[in-house]
């Protein structure tokens, strides 16, 4: 993605040239993906005067991933947090304001901020919640007890990493990457090339999220455990729960465990040990700890 | 003389108990089918003695009931053990062996499934190290029996010496069998299939497939056995013969009409039992019986799992309702290895409520294909419907906390066909002998009732509610009557009346909800306590005629 650097220089212009600059540069990826963040631009612009469909949309999707993504990260009432990226329809900071927290949107378009603050005006909340008009590659978010990366900003992976350095230990950053086919349009910033801890959310459909924790010293939320291991991957195990059933079925320290799968809805991890295969809740599989 | 055969579960204890005894023990390919335990007799030689196919148990530390049981059985002094391993799960099945050991009671111990693994199981090392004897044995195909029945009479004739009791900890077991072990091999084709079915994706379409594909497997075998084998018989052969033995002794009146008339008892009692039940029975147990033996329904139990957590429940509860759709009974006794009392009542409460069971299916069945065939999926569709909200409302009022589920999910099989043939044969004799005699004598009370008129009276007491409320002709007061002897019943004498669409829906919704029958609430007596039984019979009551008087006077404002 030798784009970055430039797309991030012509972040200020708006959409047109933005456009047309990038499809000079000519690769043929990243000219789709602009392409698509534009029309997805227009679409929030559309749906945040139709504000029943966004509210619909936020209330049976978006809100539960939040909050997902806010319980892993392990944020609470009152937490502090940054969303870059906001865009027309900041679904994003009003959920997390709902959720109590002090929240404030960041976009580079003063457009976007705009429409954001009169779309935040009608809907209620108890938190706080500021928009400005900034780059968040320019943010400082040393204040910040994590940080929103929205899915369509650009350059992704140094605003990432920019909030990761700011932030004090502890700081978690959350951004999605995409699966399958828009994986390969529009590429992902893998977690593991950002030195900080990570966690990854698998969402029945759509993207994945990913929960940064920076500093490897906070040990909390670096403990691996089955939860955490990726599908397909192995581990072995450190210590679990002192269940006579798991143990039987081969859950023990010493053993090696494979995550095969997990299951929709909250359902349960299934993992292999021995070749036998074992069905274990997510509550329980965040309980084994592996070495 | 009593030997008891333990193990963990789902090793073939069951395959191994029926092979040694003759008598049928339930068997399937899911963890912890056994829930009580069974005693056969069996003789060595001219030595008669008492096998128990103790319930399997992982471990032997009381936290359940099935190793309350298993405690039990030990400390009550039996003659000896036949201790059975699992040859692709030997730590596990070794680990529970030393704590057998433990006890000191003469022990053998046969290394069952040999099949499964390539190569075989170092029985001499095992049998060196543990000092008992050891032998291997594929309890599917017959082999090895020979060698257990010598063991078992060497333990009768007391040349078994009580075991040594030694440490019987993890690492202990892992030395043993990783010695004794074979390498497992390479998945085969079967097993990546297996995997395959338990990934959301491909799993969650399979599921579907599967589920929609037993469906039609039930109802189309059902409905072919009924229409080309049993009908014809019946009709061509069998009726006439009968109404033709009947009017050559009996002159018209009464009598004539009880016997052979619109309810006749000779007719009717054979024809609803034997030519409208009998061949879903049919249909219904042997598609079960292939989904419990294949080992898919652990598979169901994982990928249900999420959903059934909405409700309180964890997926393995997915069993009782499967039986249910055969019938209420079994499905009420497989309850009993949840642990937690409330969520037994709740689970019970809602195949009650909302499982239609086998034979009531086929009466559903003969009764809406005739009008339209999409009224048959309507109503086991709103079947779940109606089992997912009721779960939802019991999950509110009685306070359910959420299951954690731990499953083994284990290997697929290809069924036996013996076994398979065995099988259905169990659950058919049961139905006959203890299902078909019942019905026809309530039949036959009823037949009496209505040509007495007794029936037509009770009937215009309800018409308000019958006539006002859910729409449908005073006649229909009847099936409601009989419903209370068995759910069929709800079901079966409308077949003879003259129904529209929207009268078909609610009679059947209010069949679906109605009470469960006098056997399924005898036996909710025995399990929990007369409380619980009056209770599920007032809120069937209430909710069946309230729900299905709403469906049909909110249709009729409608329409
Ligand atoms: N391949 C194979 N399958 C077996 C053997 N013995 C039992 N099974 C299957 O294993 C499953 C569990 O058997 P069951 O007798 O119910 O186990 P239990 O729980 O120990 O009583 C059934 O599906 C049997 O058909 C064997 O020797 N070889
Ligand atoms: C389309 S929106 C995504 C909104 C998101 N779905 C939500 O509900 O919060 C993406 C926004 O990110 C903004 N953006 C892109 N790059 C940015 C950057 N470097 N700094 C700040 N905002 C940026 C764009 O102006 C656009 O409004
Ligand atoms: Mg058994």
């Amino acid at each position: 993605m030798g784009l970055r650097a430039t797309t991030s220089d012509l972040s200020d212009m708006n959409d047109t040239q933005f456009n047309e600059v990038t499809q000079n540069h000519g690769s043929e990826r990243s000219g789709l993906m602009v392409l698509m963040q534009n029309g997805y631009k227009r679409m929030e612009m559309t749906v945040s005067r139709l504000p029943l469909l966004g509210n619909l949309y936020g209330r049976i999707f978006y809100g539960p991933l939040l909050r997902r993504e806010a319980k892993v990260a392990g944020l609470e009432e009152g937490s502090k947090v940054v969303v870059v990226g906001s865009g027309h329809l900041p679904l994003t900071g009003i959920h997390l304001a709902k959720q109590g927290m002090r929240v404030t949107c960041i976009d580079n378009d003063p457009e976007a901020t705009s429409s954001a603050v009169r779309y935040a005006a009608r809907r209620s909340h108890s938190g706080e919640l500021e928009f400005m008009t900034e780059d968040g590659i320019h943010h400082d978010y040393s204040e910040a007890e994590a940080v929103w990366v929205a899915f369509n900003v650009s350059p992704k992976e140094p605003i990432v990493r920019k909030a990761v350095d700011d932030m004090e230990t502890g700081g978690k950053v959350i951004y999605r990457n995409p699966r399958g086919l828009l994986a390969k349009v529009y590429g992902v910033v893998s977690p593991s090339e950002i030195p900080a801890g990570h966690r990854r959310i698998r969402h029945l459909v759509g993207k994945d999220s990913l929960v940064l924790v920076n500093r490897l010293e906070c040990d909390h939320c670096l403990r691996k455990t089955l939860c955490s291991l990726e599908e397909g991957c192995e581990g072995v195990i450190a210590a679990g729960p002192e269940d006579p059933v798991l143990r039987a079925l081969g859950i023990r320290p010493g053993k090696t465990v494979r995550s095969l799968c997990r299951q929709p809805l909250g359902g349960p991890l299934l993992a292999c040990v021995d070749g036998r295969k074992v069905a274990i809740d997510m509550d329980i599989a965040r309980t084994i700890t592996l070495v | 003389m009593e030997v008891l055969l333990i193990g963990p579960p789902n090793v073939g204890k069951s395959v191994l108990f029926n092979r040694l005894t003759g008598i049928d023990v339930f068997m399937a390919n899911y963890p912890g089918t056994t829930v009580d335990y069974k005693r056969g007799h069996a003789s060595v030689g001219d030595r008669r003695y008492t096998l128990v196919d103790v319930p399997g148990t992982y471990d032997l530390e009381a936290s359940n009931e099935a190793e309350r049981v298993a405690i039990r059985m030990l400390e009550g002094k039996p003659s000896g053990i036949v201790f059975v391993l699992d040859a692709k799960n030997l730590e596990a099945s070794m680990h529970l062996l030393l704590q057998v050991l433990e006890k000191g009671l003469p022990t053998v111990a046969v290394v069952n499934r040999s099949d499964l693994v390539r190569g075989k199981v170092d029985t001499a090392f095992i049998s060196q190290e543990l000092g008992i004897p050891v032998v291997t044995s594929i309890a599917t195909q017959s082999q090895g029996l020979d060698e257990i029945k010598s063991l078992v009479g060497d333990l009768l004739e007391g040349k078994v010496s009580p075991s040594v009791p030694r440490s019987s900890d993890w690492r202990e077991a892992e030395r043993i069998s990783s010695q004794a072990k074979v390498p497992l091999g390479e998945m085969d084709r079967i097993e990546r299939w297996g995997e395959l079915m338990v990934r959301p994706i491909p799993g969650i379409p399979i599921a579907i497939l599967v589920m929609v594909a037993t469906f039609g497997f039930v109802v189309g075998l059902g409905m072919g056995l009924r229409q080309m084998v049993i009908l014809p018989l019946f009709r061509g052969h069998l009726f006439p013969f009968i109404e033709g033995a009947v009017t050559g002794v009996v002159s018209d009146g009464v009598l004539l009409n009880i016997l052979i008339g619109d309810y006749g008892v000779l007719i009717k009692t054979i024809e609803w039992p034997l030519g409208l039940v009998l061949p879903y029975i049919i249909s219904f147990y042997l598609a079960l019986s292939i989904l419990e033996d294949s080992g898919y329904l652990p598979r169901l139990a994982v990928l249900i799992d999420g959903l059934f957590r909405r409700i309180g429940l964890s997926g393995s509860h997915i069993i009782p309702f499967l039986l249910g759709y055969g019938c209420a009974v079994p499905a009420i006794m497989s309850t009993r290895n949840i642990n937690d009392r409330r969520k037994r009542i709740m689970v019970s409460a809602m195949v009650c409520m909302s499982v239609p069971c086998v034979a009531q299916s086929g009466a559903f069945i003969s009764l809406l294909a005739e009008a339209s065939i999409w009224l048959v999926p309507a109503i086991f569709l709103f079947s779940l419907l109606a089992a997912f909200t009721f779960g939802m409302v019991l999950k509110r009022v009685m306070g359910i906390n959420r299951e954690v589920m731990i499953q083994e999910v284990p290997d697929l099989l290809l069924p036996d066909l013996n076994i398979l043939g065995k099988k259905l044969w169990i659950r058919v004799r049961h139905f006959l002998s203890d299902g078909v005699l019942p019905m026809a004598v309530i039949i036959a009370v009823a037949a009496v009732l209505y040509e007495t008129g007794v029936l037509i009276v009770i009937g215009e007491m309800m018409e308000p509610l019958v006539v006002g409320w859910l729409g449908l002709p005073a006649e229909a007061a009847t099936p409601l009557l009989l419903g209370v002897f068995r759910r069929e019943l709800t079901v079966l004498p409308l077949l003879d009346m003259d129904l529209s669409m929207l009268q078909l829906f609610t009679a059947s919704v209010v069949a679906l909800l109605y009470i469960p029958c006098i056997a399924v609430i005898g036996v909710l007596a025995k399990e929990f306590d007369l409380r619980t039984a009056a209770y599920m019979l007032i809120v069937t009551m209430v909710v069946s005629f309230a729900v299905g008087g709403l469906i049909y006077q909110i249709a009729s404002i409608i329409l």
